[in-house]
């Protein structure tokens, strides 16, 4: 981790990866996809969500982000009081607020002002008169805020340009890339330490502290999903809710799972899970891995920018996993295979509104379909859930694994 | 937390009467944590800005019902009922809305047209409601102070080894994080703010290049933590740590900034403003030492929210003080070009004044 020479952002908060000229590369490129959409501004709408906030103004609680044709992009920050009472609630004064410090100058081309009223804003959005107006997530739009564009540009159309602004991040720039092997490199160090941590007779919550602790000294920040499960004994699936067995204290014949998606610095995330048995494994519980393990290989392997689309791999993939005589576990908002990078989810994702966009290359990929493990011994519908989760590059001829870990089974005190 | 709760859905349901209002739709509801002051959570919040989708609605009865605003983000924790497929139960009525800037077009839309609502925007009001504690607020006030003076003991243990800032942040965290203060994200539930520089020395000028600064031997560190702990309630600590002999500039005005949380704390009586209280401040201590005032919060209400009414920086400082109300007081001493100095603390209003609730040293913490 050799940063010398960057700025921190926040003063100790993170070490900044990004250049302004990458910040401006992302910038222009939005104004090109508006350019192709015929829209003369664009309105990132709770632009936290996906984390367009900080992708595109290195700067996270943003409320709005105002993207005109030419001249200056204006980030809003997020409310952190019922501004409506404040003297001059347009005014933007930074020592208003608690949780949100005063910009740093991280990139030019945008500014970042306080959470002014729906009026001061619909101003600014009208102030280049645009006729056409480009909606990143339109969903998001806040009623009285609309109400005031409306009434400031009479007869103003909305585009909803999420797809193609999506398409432009999705593919990741030589800086994000150094930046996502950042991340991957904290939490290979804390993976790779696991049989270290995974101590007999140690519990649950005392290794998920460290964990937890390992991965923020170690410079990972925002929300933080870096997580040792206790998954039951080798036969037998969990008695109870995953979380409820911070207690539990590590012995021979657990099986355990270290699922890691953690942003490092530049917010850039990459995740992967792998599976570790506690003394010899089982038969079935070996078996269980290495089903996931097949099913999740197949799924990568489809994984190319040949016109396919994440809903068709699905399609495949559930083919393919039944020909094993296993099931594949497909339900609303099960978004097993998604993009990742400046957060833990990104699109394209299946389940969401870029399934059915052909996959390009350049764009990162996390994928963990999850099939059954079935007890018969114990019961006729006696099942449990596995996954095994990975990252990828869409590269020319396919997926290239961005980890580059073993995903077999790790045996410990064997 | 149930007699908590009673309490609170009761002064709801006297303001939707003052109002003539049938019910209240809250938007945002992380603005004050008023999903956990509705419904008396004691968790930590959920974290930011992730779960922004949720509401709350309060019916007729004082029954609130939690709702997504759209079909739930798949990163939303709070995966709620559609408001817009559930039955309300309204018609023709006056809807009142808390945080109206942040109803979404979707949710108004679909109100209008199934209700034929009339909205009225009550969220200055909303908010004022939680302004007074009752004794058993305030008891959870309490709690989350002592919970936070507990964390800075540990502080003098981060101090050593010259360590960077970020290292002395992530370890403080760290710290907080085993006293289960934590949501998802870290820095949303425990807002830390830090500066140091050489004692006497004028503060550095940011960004500053990784690693960042490296606290040493003879520097001047401000330390200030705002946010929520287990129980359901937010507290705040900030103190002063000189490694070393402390100068005697810093010695003088760090007993300027005790000297000035006294003061404001003495007169923050029942009937005071908070304008009043920061007007003192500027005529006993600032201008007698020459010195410049801050812009920035100094005086706010704490409670479910880290950062609630009355306070210094909005209109609601000419609100008069209650009995009962429970505030941060931190003024800040900023001798120009230098870190400020600031002693920060909880306290709850009393016919006497205020008092303190967090129980740390107020001395100036010289670590050797």
């Amino acid at each position: 981790m050799n940063y010398k020479g960057k700025p921190m952002v926040g003063r100790y908060e993170q070490v900044e990866l990004f250049s302004k000229a990458e910040y401006r590369r992302r910038l222009d490129g939005i104004r090109r996809v508006m350019k192709e959409q015929e829209v003369e501004c664009a309105l990132f709408l709770e632009p936290g969500e996906e984390t367009y906030d900080h992708w595109l103004t290195g700067r996270r609680y943003l409320d709005l982000i105002i993207v005109p044709e030419t001249g200056e992009a204006t980030g809003v920050c997020l409310g952190e009081l019922n501004e409506a009472l404040c003297d001059d609630p347009d005014e933007t004064d930074f020592g208003r607020y608690i949780l949100q410090k005063k910009p740093d100058p991280l990139c030019e081309g945008v500014k970042i002002i306080g959470h002014a009223s729906d009026r001061y804003l619909a101003g600014i959005i009208a102030s280049g008169n645009p006729r056409r107006i480009g909606l990143v997530l339109p969903v998001n739009m806040n009623a009285f805020l609309y109400d005031e564009i409306v009434k400031a540009l009479p007869g103003v159309e909305f585009a909803d340009i999420s797809i193609p602004v999506a398409i432009f991040r999705s593919v990741k720039s030589g800086e994000e890339m150094y930046a996502v092997r950042q991340s991957r490199n904290i939490q290979m160090k804390v993976m790779e330490a696991l049989p270290q941590i995974l101590r007999l007779g140690r519990t649950i919550g005392e290794m998920q502290w460290e964990i937890s602790n390992l991965l923020t000294e170690l410079g990972t920040t925002g929300v933080r999903n870096g997580n040792i499960h206790y998954n039951g004994p080798m036969d037998a699936p969990l008695d109870g809710p995953m979380n409820a067995f911070g207690d539990h204290k590590l012995q021979i014949g657990d099986r355990i799972s270290a699922l890691f998606e953690v942003p490092g610095p530049g917010h850039q995330v990459i995740a992967f899970e792998r599976h570790y048995s506690i003394g010899e494994p089982s038969k079935g519980y070996r078996e269980s891995v290495e089903n996931a393990i097949r099913v999740h290989e197949f799924a990568v392997s489809q994984m190319k920018p040949n016109g396919i689309s994440l809903a068709q791999i699905a399609v495949k993939t559930r083919k393919y996993a039944n020909t094993l005589g296993l099931e594949l576990r497909e339900s609303l908002g099960w978004n097993w295979m998604h993009g990742m990078g400046a957060f833990f989810y990104d699109q394209y994702s299946l389940e969401d509104y870029t399934e059915d966009l052909p996959l390009q290359e350049g764009i990162m990929l996390h994928c963990h379909p999850l099939i059954y493990r079935n007890f018969p011994e114990l019961g006729p519908n006696v099942r449990e859930g596995i996954h095994l989760v990975n990252t990828y590059r869409i590269g020319p001829d396919g997926a290239e694994d961005l980890v580059g870990m073993p995903k077999d089974l790790i045996v410990l005190y064997a | 937390m149930e007699a908590i709760q009673k309490n609170r859905i009761g002064r709801v349901l006297e303001l939707m009467r003052e109002k003539n209002v049938d019910a209240v739709l809250v938007s945002a509801c992380y603005l004050g944590n008023l999903d956990a002051w509705l419904l008396g959570k004691e968790g930590m919040p959920l974290h930011l800005p992730y779960n922004r989708n949720n509401l709350c609605f309060v019916d007729r009865d004082g029954a609130v019902t939690e709702y997504c605003a759209r079909e739930p983000h798949p990163t939303d924790w709070g995966k709620f009922p559609l408001i817009t497929e559930a039955e309300l139960g309204l018609g023709g009525r006056r809807l009142g809305l808390v945080n109206p800037t942040y109803l979404k077009k979707v949710v108004r839309d679909d109100l209008q047209a199934k209700y034929d609502l009339e909205f009225v925007d009550i969220s200055d009001e909303f908010h004022l409601l939680k302004t007074k504690k009752t004794p058993e607020e305030i008891e959870g006030v309490e709690r989350a102070a002592a919970l936070f003076d507990r964390v800075f003991t540990a502080i003098p243990l981060l101090l050593t080894g010259e360590r960077t800032e970020r290292e002395i942040a992530v370890a403080l965290r760290n710290r907080l994080r085993e006293m289960n203060a934590e949501c998802e994200d870290l820095q949303t539930s425990s807002m830390l703010t830090m500066t140091s520089s050489r004692d006497g020395e004028r503060a550095a000028s940011e960004p500053i290049e990784w690693p960042g600064r490296r606290v040493t031997y003879g520097d001047r560190i401000n330390i200030q933590v705002n946010g929520f702990m287990p129980g359901g309630f937010a507290a705040a600590l900030g103190r002063t740590y000189v490694l070393g002999e402390p100068s005697e500039e810093t010695a003088g005005y760090w007993n300027l900034a005790v000297q000035a949380q006294s003061l404001i704390a003495e007169k923050a009586k029942p009937g005071a403003t908070v304008a009043q209280l920061m007007t003192a401040f500027r005529t006993e201590i600032l201008e007698p030492a020459g010195l410049v005032p801050d812009t920035g919060n100094q005086i706010y209400g704490i409670g479910t929210g880290v950062f609630e009414a009355p306070r210094n920086v909005d209109s609601t400082r000419d609100l008069p003080l209650e009995e009962g109300m429970t505030l941060v007081i931190a003024p800040k001493i900023v001798p120009e070009g230098k870190d400020p100095y600031c002693c920060c603390d909880v306290f709850v209003v009393t016919a006497d004044g205020a008092r303190r609730l967090s129980r740390t040293g107020r001395g100036l913490c010289v670590l050797d």
